[in-house]
């Protein structure tokens, strides 16, 4: 009565070579990234086969194994965790693995035919909207003088003979049509999906003044150089963005990374993915979606918006740069009011001016204003740490409370600490100017000058294995 | 408690291990909360594990017969 | 001193039960111990997990104690020449976990204390390696969690060990997920010394209580016995 007796290597090896198999038939069934969300299910699968073979043996009265899963299991186990987590990480955007070609090599049967699709060509209006129909593939979209729509580029058809692929050449032209002032690119690619996957990687140039919407999927998309306004949706692959004089729509899932600079409209961004760097928008700015990378956010002239289930940000202006990470936000240079709320993150501000309202469930909050005249602030954290450097000249009224901690004044005379139940608060301020509010529940409050060279060392931050207090 | 309730409850550890393993992952890859954060339920559902083994079944101990004898 | 069934086969080990010696031959081993043929329980349940339970004595291993004692200088790998390769990942971890944390109590009164504690975790994981060898070479039957600290049964006290697991799995779990700050909590770590030496002391003074009364035999050696390879800690 051992592992070798169980059902479930058998039976998780069928699963498998199931799933392989329904890669064959159907190649638009996306393996790579089916595998890299569901694997732990093996696990759970494996866990749950051997379960229902115990419980069943114990009320059958036969021996119970002493040892279900043998040392050689575990390490198995171990494999597929490691394996698995790499699968989540080879995803992202510059992953060396990426470009080794390993996400090709799941595919490993048939062989790939390149075929060139002949340029199309149509006169247009100076303005028209260009639609790219749904379709597998890249696209690099970009703005000309003139009033032609072009459209050049190859395809990629993986089957296992010539003719195969000769046929679906065929069968999936690129076709550009002109409907009144719409100018819709299809590459008819529904039908041979099924067992011959193939992909269009186009090049399109329009008249700048064009407004383009496309959709997309396993491919990357580039469009540039438009005065005209850009909605894009695309599906695990990345998007670059730029100099684009309308507003600019994206939806992605599961993206690699998002880059869009120098818009000068609008930007609304949704869905899921890695990484999102917004550079130079002129426009407001809407993000709502999951980002399990870097957000990054540089020069954005109009109020930005970020919303998802964990973290919401409003800021008027972001005159430097902001890099939310999960776990960090770091920002310089914001311009008021800046509003925060987010549960598990660790916040930098440098620099910022107008008012601040920061609520933290768990995680330190740095403030470190560099310009006057302070505005007000407000800043809540359920439990971390809090650390305010004032600049030199500030006029501002403060009240700081640690719950349960302690706060220390850096700053000089002008505030007057004294203990309130079990935890400490601090009062004070020079000039009667606008209110500063810290409040921690559990953690420390540190009020210092920016002139004041300070002996201590940051707290720290990694909450993860800061066990033991200073 | 019978001590085949104990072996029972020592058997099915580690399919439960492997089954609570197999969800913290998936719990990560759904982004709800990483594995770095969740990893002490591992050593609970250990302990508890032990903890109802022991109940069903206590391990007798033995008495050193040597103890209180002359040492030399 | 021989054994008292072959007496001119040397005593590898000692009856718990009665105290005779015993010779390769007669060691049976149970429930993490050692007992003779007379005694060896015959509950299924008392075989521990990994031993070999139906080959009593293993047959004796090729193995260079000397080289295991060089191999466990290695964190895991005096476990894993000794074919217990969950212990020695087990090592590891420990080994590893002692060396995050005294670098996260940087500044903390608890660094000193990591610090010795990665100094003995470190001497201990060679000589454990070394004796575990040595007795796979004789032929005593090691199982997976060998340990040169002994094996004692808790019957009638509470399982200090899953307690104390789910306990610190609890207080991890609920730092980890914000609920407390582990910080907070720490701060008391003396107690634990505290909390030990108050156990030890208990233990001490309240005397060892036989939980079977042991059957009627020959009186027990009157000399401990010297060269046990099995581990001893009433000292």
């Amino acid at each position: 009565m051992n592992s070798r007796s169980s059902l479930a290597g058998p039976l998780i090896l069928i699963a498998i070579g199931g799933l392989f198999l329904a890669h064959t038939i159907s190649p638009g069934f996306d393996l790579e990234r089916w595998i890299a969300d569901y694997w732990p299910y093996i696990l759970v699968a494996w866990g749950g086969i051997l379960l229902l073979e115990i419980a069943i043996r114990f009320l059958r009265g036969a021996p119970l194994p002493l040892k279900p899963v043998s040392a050689g299991g575990w390490l198995a186990a171990i494999v597929i965790c490691i394996a698995g987590s790499l699968t989540h990480f080879a995803h992202r955007h510059d992953f060396w693995w990426h470009h080794a070609g390993w996400v090709e090599g799941v595919r490993i049967f048939g062989q790939e035919h390149d075929y060139v699709i002949a340029p199309l060509q149509k006169t247009v209006g100076p303005a028209p909207h260009v639609i790219l129909e749904s379709f597998h593939g890249s696209a690099k979209v970009g703005g000309i003088d003139g009033n032609t729509v072009t459209v050049t580029g190859h395809k990629a058809i993986r089957s296992f003979d010539a003719h195969e692929a000769d046929a679906a050449n065929a069968a999936t032209p690129v076709s550009l049509a002109l409907e009144g002032n719409t100018v819709v690119i299809r590459c008819k690619q529904e039908r041979f999906q099924a067992h011959t996957p193939v992909r269009a990687d186009l090049e399109i140039q329009v008249p700048k003044a064009a407004s383009v919407e496309a959709a997309g999927a396993q491919g990357d998309f580039d469009i540039s150089s438009l005065t005209g306004d850009v909605d894009l949706k695309n599906r695990g692959g990345s998007m670059h963005i730029d100099n684009i004089g309308g507003g600019v729509s994206i939806e992605g899932h599961h993206s690699d990374i998002i880059r869009c600079s120098g818009v000068k409209g609008p930007m609304t961004v949704r869905g899921d993915g890695n990484d999102l760097e917004l550079d130079g928008i002129s426009g407001p700015v809407s993000i709502a979606g999951r980002y399990l990378g870097t957000l990054l956010l540089h020069q954005l002239t109009q109020p930005v918006e970020i919303s998802n289930f964990h973290t919401n940000f409003h800021a008027q202006r972001v005159d430097g740069e902001m890099r939310l990470t999960s776990g960090d936000l770091n920002a310089e240079d914001l311009v008021g009011p800046v509003r925060l709320a987010t549960h598990a993150t660790d916040v930098k501000l440098n620099g910022f001016t107008g008012t601040l309202d920061v609520s933290v469930d768990s995680g330190d909050v740095e403030l470190a204003p560099r310009h006057l005249p302070l505005a007000g602030m407000t800043v809540h954290t359920r439990s971390g740490d809090i650390e305010l450097t004032l600049p030199a000249g500030a006029s501002f009224t403060l009240t700081a409370f640690a719950a349960r901690g302690d706060v220390r004044n850096e700053f000089g005379a002008a505030l007057h600490e004294h203990s309130e139940g079990r935890g400490t608060r601090l009062e004070g301020g020079v000039g009667g100017g606008p209110q500063i509010t810290l409040m921690t529940g559990s953690g420390n409050i540190t009020v210092r000058r920016a002139d004041v060279a300070t002996p201590s060392g940051a707290p720290g931050t990694e909450r993860a294995v800061g066990f033991f207090p200073q | 408690m019978t001590t085949r309730a104990a072996l029972f409850v020592r058997a099915i550890r580690d399919p439960i291990l492997l089954i609570l393993i197999g969800v913290l992952f998936a719990v990560q890859q759904a982004g709800i909360l990483p594995v770095s954060r969740t990893w002490p339920l591992l050593l609970i559902v250990i302990g508890f594990l032990k903890l109802i083994e022991r109940l069903a079944a206590p391990r007798p101990s033995y008495p050193n017969p040597n103890w209180g004898a002359q040492s030399r | 001193m021989n054994c008292y069934l072959h007496p001119d086969a040397p005593a590898v080990a000692y009856c718990r039960m009665c105290g005779r010696a015993l010779c390769t031959v007669c060691t049976r081993p149970a429930e993490g111990t050692i007992f003779c043929p007379e005694h060896v329980p015959l509950n299924p349940y008392a075989a521990p997990v990994g031993s070999a339970v139906a080959n009593p004595v293993a047959a004796p291993v090729q193995t260079s104690p000397g080289l295991a004692f060089l191999l466990g200088l290695i964190p895991g790998v005096g476990a894993i020449y000794n074919g217990q390769y969950i212990k020695g990942l087990v090592h590891a971890i420990i080994f590893g976990l002692l060396i995050s944390l005294t670098s996260a109590s940087d500044g903390s009164a608890a660094q000193p204390l990591l610090g010795m504690l990665i100094a003995v975790f470190y001497c201990y994981m060679p000589f454990e390696a070394y004796h575990t060898a040595k007795k796979r070479q004789i032929g005593v039957p090691v199982d997976e969690w060998s340990s040169l600290l002994s094996q004692r049964g808790y019957a009638g006290r509470a399982p200090v060990g899953p307690i104390l697991l789910i306990v610190i799995g609890v207080l991890f779990l609920l730092d980890t997920l914000h609920l407390i700050d582990f910080r907070d909590i720490a701060r008391f770590w003396p107690v634990i010394l505290i909390v030990l030496g108050a156990y030890m002391l208990y233990s001490r003074l309240s005397g060892p209580t036989p939980h079977r009364p042991p059957e009627p035999q020959a009186p027990p050696p009157s000399r401990p016995p010297e060269d046990a390879l099995e581990a001893r800690n009433d000292h």
